[in-house]
């Protein structure tokens, strides 16, 4: 590579990067003897992440290595789409190294974390995971500050790090303690998992690691939805939505009041905003009516979606094994009768107009014993079957889940896990999320044309993500950092005042 | 979540009032107790002496001693408020304002005194802490629901808790969402309260609140749950207060014994030896006689009977146990002599004489200090005193073989004197190793008189209290010698057994030899809809038991009584939910019936199963989807009774059909 590392000289600005000492190196063996391979990570008392990294390094299929390693057990995948070596291409180290030098912003990174911007406990006893190649993590990696965590990534070149919580002692030191029950994870953003395989058995368009613009959709709805309740219902603000490199996104909740929460209350806001659960073709969700306002504020907000994205775009029972789907949902067996022999006259009627069919015939009384009221229910309840958010509740109700960090590579696509501006979330095309590979060309070609009219010194203030497509997302990240530390801050001085008092 | 600025907190007056004022004169006027219930925020400040600190700490300990092992025995709610009934009313009775008794005023101060009492003893360790801020919560949920609905009302609405009514503005103008996000139904009060979601996680899980930005609006009928939460919360903190002020306690070193009896009471409940233990009056206690009566003696008697038997001879410390014991059953002085000396059948008579006799009158009395013939010689030991004592070494057989024993040589010496049950002796197995060694005694007594405590249960023959927990060796053998003899103790009055005939046993459906691949038989579980706690564990608790231990599910529906009844049993059995379908009748019409509510089943994962129609039709489904009936029919006597002038000749309850409809289709089958 023809051109010099440039300076960050925003983090090398701050008089913590430069003093302090520890910092662990790759010679040092970051994390103490905690070279932790496979083997060992099973070994470990709070394994979880690692144990699903064993799953994922057994399965042959590497695209099935992917984002998800961080959520709940390894999922299965009918996608028959073959093994690239693609991904060693956004893996190779040197590319890695190259966005972790010049691209990755870590400075933001750690103040969203830290909440302030002198290192805190919020940040420096947070757990990070390192993804190296051959499926090594190396778990309980903690960091004294940006700067600290940068250089670690530029000399291993993770192919991902992942971030867990804040612990009640540092992770590094956790053997260190005699009492085991004194390493307790104390704080982490409230976190959200939506992941495109839960919608396998109602998409059409794609199935497993793949996804297109249609079944995009689906994610767009779930993030409504999801965002809808946890501002309006939990009161939370401080929500960032990322875009998981391939075929979902995570939500991160940063308010200290998210941050706070026990993994009871975790559990409570996962389950509220659960309703799919355990619920196999053909069951019905149980929802009692009418119906809570949390679901019917959302099926308000998934209607147009069920008309469009839905009955247009996937037209699910289309062929007659797809309509049996539907029929399953109708629990009046005269009614479906009824719709079986009118669909198998006439085969070609599309999923709009079988819903219609639903409709018409239950109406028309002699071929129903559904009353009014239960065809309404059945309907709501089969719009939400087909709109609903599917969580992976898993990741959202335990404090010590590890999970993937904002702004890392996607070692299978190459693409960044850039955040998501709500603003414009319909706009959001995950086709259009750079590649690493791409981003490095785009500083040479802007070295190359802007840089070549300015002055030396113009050019030097230009930092290198500002010269690349990653530029809005990482100014609109900064944003929302920027509001969080605002927000703390008034809380920090206000518990400050209150003590001046005393 | 406080609204009380402080957790409660001894400030430095009222911890010297704590240590000391007790035994000063009250330099605090007495508290007054508007409410019977108490959230016990505020230490008491008045005088009391160190005898009623004592023994206001020992009633107290007493019922939560009872309430604990009444979860180790893994009671019902509705188990445990039947078996505390009478315990509450002997040791710490508590009357509501209504009842205008002339002790409220006594009772309630010894009920806020014996909370603190209790509450500086177990400060001292977390684990002590922990334990008694759970049976504390536990005892205050039990009498909060037991209180008067009015003097509850007045006393919630007392509490500075952190929750605020919903105005009537504010009401109007979410009053739809409101109803819907909490099931609030047409007959329900249209009263709800707000508070911070983070105190209502598990109704937040169920969607059963409304939720705005951060608040939880809750519909009233949760503030009982919420108030028990609120106390154990509040008392979890004062204890670790309390803890940390402990160490000054110890300068009152009048207090600091009394303390300690007390906490050392927790391990096991302190039982004094009561005169009314010696059968003397009612059966021939003789040295010839103690062999057979051995059968009836806890193990603890019956090993040193053993070993006595095997060895001729016993330890000091043994013999001293032992003898204590046969004082206390009613074995006179002249015949313990005798039981000894023909005991050491290898020994002299004048070594006999010489070690032995001086030792035995001692015991009683005969010999000895003054203090000693006065106090008619030593008492009995309780099971407190051989918890506590110190461990047998060598060749010595005294104490308790739970506590003593290893597990598998305690199994051995169980199954040696007959106890075989397998089910059984792995209680036994659990309870030593959490070291609830008195429980572990307790369960083989009530193993071994099973049938003799149902029926003094049914029949009502003795005081309920008569029933609790054994804590002295003594009191062991008396209430086992009393029921091994129930008819020959009785007047003659006992009588026939209860109406039992109704019920299809599910003995007869094969429950014994159930082959292991077959798909589990399906329990019908149907009642009457007002079937009272008593009938209910009177006639479908065992039976439930026998179906549950034979791995049967379970279809029920959801109505009141008996239904509702066997639910909240089931899975207070730990009966996973999945094992249980529940039906719900959905009429054709719904608007002649209630709304459908699936989720409140099936949030606990239970499953569902809707049976368009009227129950009469779900009935009909559910005798279909089953292979037997656990269920009851009110004989017709009690019938008439109940019902007064309602009853009508020849009417047919649901459950009589039921059973009726089982029979039809079993002699179908047959036919076929
Ligand atoms: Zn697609």
């Amino acid at each position: 590579m023809p051109h010099a590392v440039s300076p960050e000289r925003e983090s090398a600005a701050t008089p913590e990067d430069t003093t302090v000492e520890d910092a662990p190196t790759q010679e040092d063996n970051p994390g103490g003897d905690d070279d932790v391979d496979m083997a060992d990570a099973l070994a470990e008392p709070d394994t979880k992440p690692a144990g699903n990294a064993l799953e994922d390094m057994f399965d042959d299929d590497d695209e099935e290595e992917d984002e998800f390693s961080s959520s709940a057990p390894s999922r299965p995948d009918n996608s028959s789409q073959p093994a690239a070596p693609i991904s060693t291409k956004f893996s190779d180290p040197e590319n890695l190294r190259q966005f972790y030098q010049r691209l990755c912003p870590f400075r933001p990174l750690f103040q969203w974390l830290n909440h302030s911007a002198n290192p805190q406990p919020d940040f420096t006893n947070r757990e990070f995971s390192f993804w190296l190649p051959g499926n090594k993590v190396r778990r309980y990696l903690s960091f004294p500050s940006a700067d600290l965590l940068k250089r670690q990534c530029v000399q291993m070149t993770p192919e991902r790090f992942e971030i867990g919580p804040q612990y009640s002692v540092n992770p590094k030191d956790r053997k260190t303690i005699k009492n085991a029950s004194a390493f307790r994870p104390i704080m982490k953003e409230l976190v959200f998992d939506i992941d495109m395989t839960d919608y396998d058995p109602i998409r059409t368009c794609c199935s497993g690691t793949k996804i297109c613009s249609k079944c995009w959709q689906f994610i767009v709805m779930a993030i409504k939805v999801v965002d809808a309740a946890l501002r309006e219902d939990f009161g939370f603000q401080h929500i960032l939505w990322v875009y998981s490199g391939r075929r979902g996104a995570h939500a991160w909740i940063s308010d200290k009041r998210a941050r706070e929460m026990d993994d009871s209350k975790r559990k409570a806001v996962a389950n509220y905003l659960e309703i799919l659960r355990g619920n196999e073709n053909g069951k019905r969700l149980g929802l009692r009516r009418p119906l809570h306002p949390h679901i019917a504020r959302s099926l308000k907000l998934l209607d147009p979606y069920f008309q469009n994205e839905v009955l247009n775009d996937q037209d699910p029972w289309q062929s007659t094994e797809q309509a049996e789907k539907l029929l399953n949902l109708l629990p009046d067996k005269s009614l479906t009768d009824a719709l079986k022999k009118k669909w198998d006259s006439s085969a070609d009627r599309s999923s709009n107009q079988k819903w219609i069919d639903v409709n018409s015939m239950a109406e028309a009384g002699s071929l129903s014993t559904l009353s009014t009221t239960q065809l309404r229910d059945v309907r709501q309840d089969i719009r939400l079957e087909y709109t609903y958010p599917r969580l992976d509740a898993g990741v959202t109700k335990t404090t010590n889940h590890l999970l993937k960090s904002p702004f890392v590579v996607h070692p299978g696509t190459g693409r960044v896990c850039v955040p998501i501006d709500m603003r414009s979330l319909e706009d959001f095309d995950p086709f259009a999320v750079p590649v690493v590979t791409d981003l490095i060309a785009e500083i040479d070609e802007w070295d190359q044309k802007q840089g070549a009219n300015m002055s030396d010194e113009d050019r030097s203030k230009v930092q290198d993500w500002q010269k690349t497509s990653l530029k809005s997302y990482i100014e609109y990240f900064k944003g929302h950092v920027a509001s969080l530390l605002k927000e703390e801050g008034k809380g920090k001085r206000g518990r400050e005042d209150e003590g001046m008092e005393f | 979540m406080l609204a009380i600025p402080s957790a409660p907190r001894i400030d430095a007056r009222k911890r010297a009032a704590l240590k000391r004022q007790q035994f000063q004169k009250a330099e605090f006027a007495e508290q007054d107790y508007p409410h019977r219930m108490n959230f016990y925020i505020i230490p008491p400040t008045g005088d009391v002496t160190l005898e009623q600190f004592e023994e206001w700490g020992i009633a107290r300990l007493k019922v939560l001693a009872e309430l604990e092992a009444c979860q180790f025995r893994n009671k019902t709610p509705a188990e445990t408020e039947e078996y505390m009934r009478p315990i509450l009313a002997k040791h710490l009775p508590l009357s509501t304002n209504s009842s205008r008794s002339s002790e409220i005023s006594l009772e309630r101060k010894r009920d806020h005194y014996s909370h603190w009492i209790l509450r500086l003893a177990f400060s001292s360790t977390k684990d002590l802490r922990q334990r008694f801020a759970r049976l504390e919560t536990q005892l205050f949920k039990l009498r909060i629901q037991q209180d008067d609905l009015r003097e509850r009302k007045s006393f919630i609405d007392s509490l500075p808790m952190s929750w605020e009514m919903v105005s009537d503005e504010e009401k109007s103008m979410w009053l739809d969402d409101l109803k819907a996000a909490t099931n609030c139904i047409k007959t329900d009060e249209e009263s709800w309260f707000k508070c911070e979601w983070e105190n209502v996680p598990d109704l937040v899980e169920r969607r059963q609140v409304l939720l705005k930005k951060g608040k939880a609006y809750v519909h009233v009928r949760e503030q009982m749950g919420m108030v028990v939460n609120e106390f154990s919360r509040q008392l979890e903190s004062g204890l670790e207060l309390a803890g940390r002020f402990l160490p000054r306690m110890d300068e009152d070193n009048r207090l600091a014994p009394v303390l300690h009896h007390l906490s050392q009471s927790f391990v096991a409940p302190d039982a004094g030896y009561a005169e009314s233990s010696s059968l003397s009056d009612i059966a021939n206690i003789n040295a010839a006689s103690i062999d057979g009566y051995s059968q009836h003696f806890p193990l603890c008697m019956q090993n040193l009977h053993r070993e006595l038997r095997k060895n001729s001879h016993l330890k000091h410390f043994g013999r001293l146990q032992y003898t204590l014991f046969l004082k206390g059953i009613g074995l006179n002085m002249q015949e313990c002599i005798a039981f000894w000396r023909k005991s050491f059948k290898l020994m002299t008579d004048d070594k006999f004489k010489s070690e032995h006799l001086y030792n035995i009158r001692h015991s009683y009395g005969d010999v000895g200090g003054d203090a000693n013939r006065r106090g008619r010689g030593y008492t009995p030991y309780s099971c407190q005193k051989l918890l506590t004592e110190p461990l047998p070494s060598g060749g010595q057989q005294h104490g308790c073989p739970y506590r003593t024993y290893s597990p598998d040589n305690l199994i051995t010496l169980l199954q040696n004197v007959g106890v075989t049950d397998k089910e059984l002796l792995k209680g036994v197995r659990e309870d030593v190793g959490k070291q609830r060694y008195h429980i572990a005694c307790n369960r083989v007594f009530e193993s071994a008189h099973k049938n003799e405590i149902k029926k003094v249960k049914e029949e009502s023959l003795w005081p309920a209290s008569e029933l609790d927990t054994i804590l002295h060796p003594n009191d062991y053998f008396k209430r086992s010698f009393l029921l091994k003899n129930l008819g020959k103790l009785q007047s003659g009055d006992i009588g026939v057994d209860g109406p039992s005939h109704t019920m299809a046993s599910p003995e007869e459906d094969g429950v014994s030899a159930q082959p292991v691949e077959e798909a589990p038989k399906i329990a019908f579980i149907s009642g009457h809809i007002d079937i009272t706690n008593d009938q209910f564990f009177q006639h479908y608790s065992s039976r439930l038991k026998t179906s549950i231990t034979a791995g049967h599910n379970f279809i029920l529906s959801t109505a009141k009584g008996a239904d509702t009844l066997a639910l909240e049993y089931l899975l207070s059995q730990g009966v996973e939910p999945s094992r249980i379908t529940v039906y719900i009748a959905r009429p054709v019409d719904p608007r002649k019936g209630g709304p459908v509510d699936l989720e409140k089943y099936t949030a606990r994962g239970l499953r569902v199963e809707v049976v368009d129609g009227w129950h009469a039709e779900r009935d009909v489904e559910m005798t279909k989807a089953s292979d037997y009936d656990v269920l009851w029919v009110r004989p017709e006597e009690e019938t008439k009774l109940l019902y007064g002038k309602k009853y009508r000749v020849g009417r047919v309850s649901g459950t009589q059909k039921n059973l009726k409809r089982r029979v039809r289709l079993r002699s179908e089958k047959l036919a076929k």
